[in-house]
């Protein structure tokens, strides 16, 4: 397998962030007139997950501003963490 | 102390004991707690009933009860006694004494509980359905309000094990500063002792009497008053132990220091002084209190808004702190270096996250004018899901998963599981708490098992009330999902095998960037900050009380209380029991 962006905790996290987006961004559209069915709210928040997911497994290009290897949790070791 | 090389249960065996005791008893209490929390959010929207609505208060009732109250309070007395030895690095003076306190309050709860769940069956003749508020002239056994003064006895003999365990200390070392973390428990215990006379006082002067048949009346309003005397600082007391993890152990995940421990304890002092004198706010739609008094509770409670934004600043400056320690780097980049696969370290600051949140509808509900657009409506269930639901206890579970290993030697069982566990949490609730907001705001009415009217239909604004019942049901099953994760993952730690010594890490907690030394003296004057404290309680309470006693008598009214679970008053024979009410009115008369 490639090398992920992120680890797969990381993701897992910031796929779980997406939720209360794709839950609260559906009032802000109401504010504005537009109005999504619960459906394609879910649908929605799908999307972006898929979004993550693509970026996550889509290896870095080498002239981005990305550094191949994230920091993120790969990065230097925490001596407080907690390991128990 | 912050260099201890040991874990916990090493170095205070004996007190292990104790918190482990004391953790579990909360376990416990969170999971019936948490069962009968998704058989509301099942019932209530109507996705799957299997009881009567007749027996939902006795429900509401236990669930408020053991999460509210025996949950968090359970953990508390648990944390502080670590945060107390840990800091001072010295045991509790006495064990027997600290046991003492601990069987106090597991045989409070206990007597607290049998009625309540007695409520369900007709054989035993006793019930308490009267909500964690206990309102007069809702009538509990008497048994209930016993167990309740017991807890609190016991919990007030646990603040005096801290004092006389820091009055030893100080012998020893009289020219130190107050450890931080021991500083947190002192103002957090002095602030319960405050906040608790006011429950003490309504039960034993007036509820207890009134249910045992010593006195004939009581003055509802007045007992409520003296109620949310203690409501609203109780929720300071909730807060404050996941504050101080917040302070105290989430910098140290996160790869960094606590920024500012002066910051902390102004934080603290600022509680202790202001977390009492607000209690009207829960009232502003109450008869029977001056508008002006509203006003003020208004006022105290917009100051308190300072402690918690000045809490958001520092923990998020010791997050970005140890963040750029870990390689962190950019302006918003660097929270892509927080550990986020430790789930102590995702659990809290999700938890804070949606404290964030829970300080926004928090706001709505303290202004007196807006508040009228939300009171006693499912908003408010939203919002204290939010505070107290999450807050407080997914900073408790993801603290859990640091602490079993430290008080017993083992190993967590799993960490992804405790990873998933806090993310189904978080997103539990989004679904949950969402919904009974918006619910709320569409006037949707919180307890009841009935949540709808003939010739009438709440109107959602966005979607449907049944689509935002659905929300609610997924929501609250999702949630129940993560307790059910968490228990396991608990049970399973403890039944395993102690691990190698060594290898549970050591007990410590947060340095800090700028430390006590940078802290003027005065804030650890304890005995300033209690007086003004009780200061600022004579000035807010003593008018409004004297006008209560004046209008409603000291007994008030000769009431007879009303069972709630007595189940043939409802559903079928409402109409009859309504007359029955109406016909008491007019004998309702005031002792002189
Ligand atoms: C499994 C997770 C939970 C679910 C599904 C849940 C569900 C609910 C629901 C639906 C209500 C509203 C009932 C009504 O007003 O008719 C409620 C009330 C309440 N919940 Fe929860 N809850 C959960 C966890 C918690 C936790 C962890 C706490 C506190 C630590 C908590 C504290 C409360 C309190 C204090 C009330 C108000 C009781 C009253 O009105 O007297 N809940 N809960
Ligand atoms: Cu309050």
């Amino acid at each position: 397998m490639r090398e992920m962006r992120v680890s797969p905790e990381a993701l897992l996290v910031a796929a779980a962030f997406i939720v209360p987006f794709a839950v609260e961004f559906r009032t802000v559209l109401s504010w504005v007139g537009i109005e999504l069915t619960a459906l394609e709210t879910a649908l929605l928040g799908l999307g972006m997950i898929l979004a993550l997911l693509a970026w996550a497994f889509r290896p870095a290009d080498d002239d981005s501003e990305e550094r191949p290897k994230r920091k993120g949790d790969g990065g230097r070791p925490n001596p407080n963490e907690n390991r128990g | 102390m912050s260099n201890a090389t040991t874990a916990y249960f090493e170095d205070f065996p004996e007190e292990s004991k104790v918190i482990h005791s004391a953790f579990w008893s909360s376990f416990i209490a969170l999971t019936i707690g948490g069962l009968f929390g998704l058989i509301q959010a099942l019932h209530r929207t109507d996705v799957f009933r299997f009881m009567d609505s007749a027996d939902y208060y006795t429900v509401l009732t236990a669930h408020g009860v053991l999460l509210a109250l025996t949950f968090t309070i359970f953990f508390l007395v648990g944390l502080f006694t670590w945060a107390t030895t840990t800091s001072l690095d010295r045991g509790m003076v006495d064990l027997r004494f600290t046991w003492g306190w601990y069987g106090l309050m597991v045989l409070g709860t206990i007597l607290a509980a049998v009625p309540i769940l007695a409520g369900f069956t007709d054989s035993i003749d006793m019930s308490a359905s009267v909500l964690f508020t206990f309102y007069a002239p809702l009538e509990g056994h008497p048994l209930f309000y016993v167990g309740l003064v017991l807890f609190v006895v016991g919990s007030w003999l646990a603040g005096v094990d801290w004092f006389r365990t820091w009055w030893a200390w100080k012998q020893d070392n009289p020219d130190e500063r107050i450890p931080l973390p021991t500083f947190m428990v002192l103002t957090t215990t002095l602030m319960w002792y405050l906040a608790t006379l006011g429950v003490a006082i309504a039960i034993l002067a007036f509820i207890l009497p009134w249910t045992l048949g010593l006195v004939d009346g009581i003055n509802p309003l007045l007992t409520r008053t003296l109620f949310w005397f203690f409501g609203h600082p109780v929720v300071y007391f909730w807060l404050l132990p996941a504050y101080m993890m917040w302070y105290i152990m989430l910098p140290k995940f996160a790869g960094g220091k606590l920024f500012s421990d002066p910051l902390a304890r102004v934080v603290f002092v600022l509680f202790l002084i202001l977390s009492v004198p607000t209690g009207i706010h829960h009232q502003y739609l109450d008869p029977g209190i001056a508008e002006g008094f509203k006003f003020i509770a208004m006022t105290n409670t917009m100051f308190l808004l300072l402690p918690s934004l000045l809490t958001a600043f520092t923990v998020v400056a010791s997050m970005e702190h140890g963040a750029r320690q870990r390689g962190g780097t950019g302006y918003l980049g660097w929270l892509k270096a927080l550990p986020w696969r430790d789930p102590v370290f995702t659990g809290m600051s999700l938890a804070g996250l949606m404290f964030a949140a829970a300080g926004f509808s928090g706001m709505i509900n303290a202004g007196m004018n807006i508040n009228y657009l939300v009171h006693n409506t499912f908003w408010v269930v939203g919002h204290f899901h939010l505070t107290v639901g999450t807050a407080v206890a997914l900073t408790f579970m993801a603290a859990s998963y640091w602490f079993i290993p430290q008080l017993t030697g083992k190993r967590l069982w799993n960490r992804s599981v405790a990873l998933i566990q806090v993310l189904v949490w978080f997103i539990g609730m989004t679904f949950m708490s969402n919904a009974m907001h918006r619910g709320g705001l569409f006037s949707i009415p919180r307890r009841t098992a009935e949540p709808q009217y003939e010739e009438f239909a709440f109107e959602a604004g966005v979607g449907s009330v049944a689509e935002l019942n659905l929300q609610v049901a997924l929501g609250g099953t999702l949630l129940f999902l993560s307790l059910v994760l968490f228990l396991a993952n608990m049970v399973v730690t403890v039944m395993g095998d102690r691990a190698d010594s060594g290898s549970i890490p050591a007990n410590t907690y947060a340095g800090t960037l700028s430390g006590s030394e940078d802290a003027p003296l005065i804030l650890d004057n304890l005995k300033l900050w209690t007086t003004i404290a009780v200061v600022l309680v004579v000035f807010a309470y003593t008018l409004p009380i004297l006008s209560v006693i004046q209008d409603g008598g000291l007994f008030g009214y000769e009431i007879n209380g009303f069972p709630v679970s007595i189940a043939p008053f409802l559903p079928a024979e409402l109409p009859a029991s309504l007359e029955t009410v109406t016909a008491a009115l007019p004998e309702i008369e005031v002792i002189p």
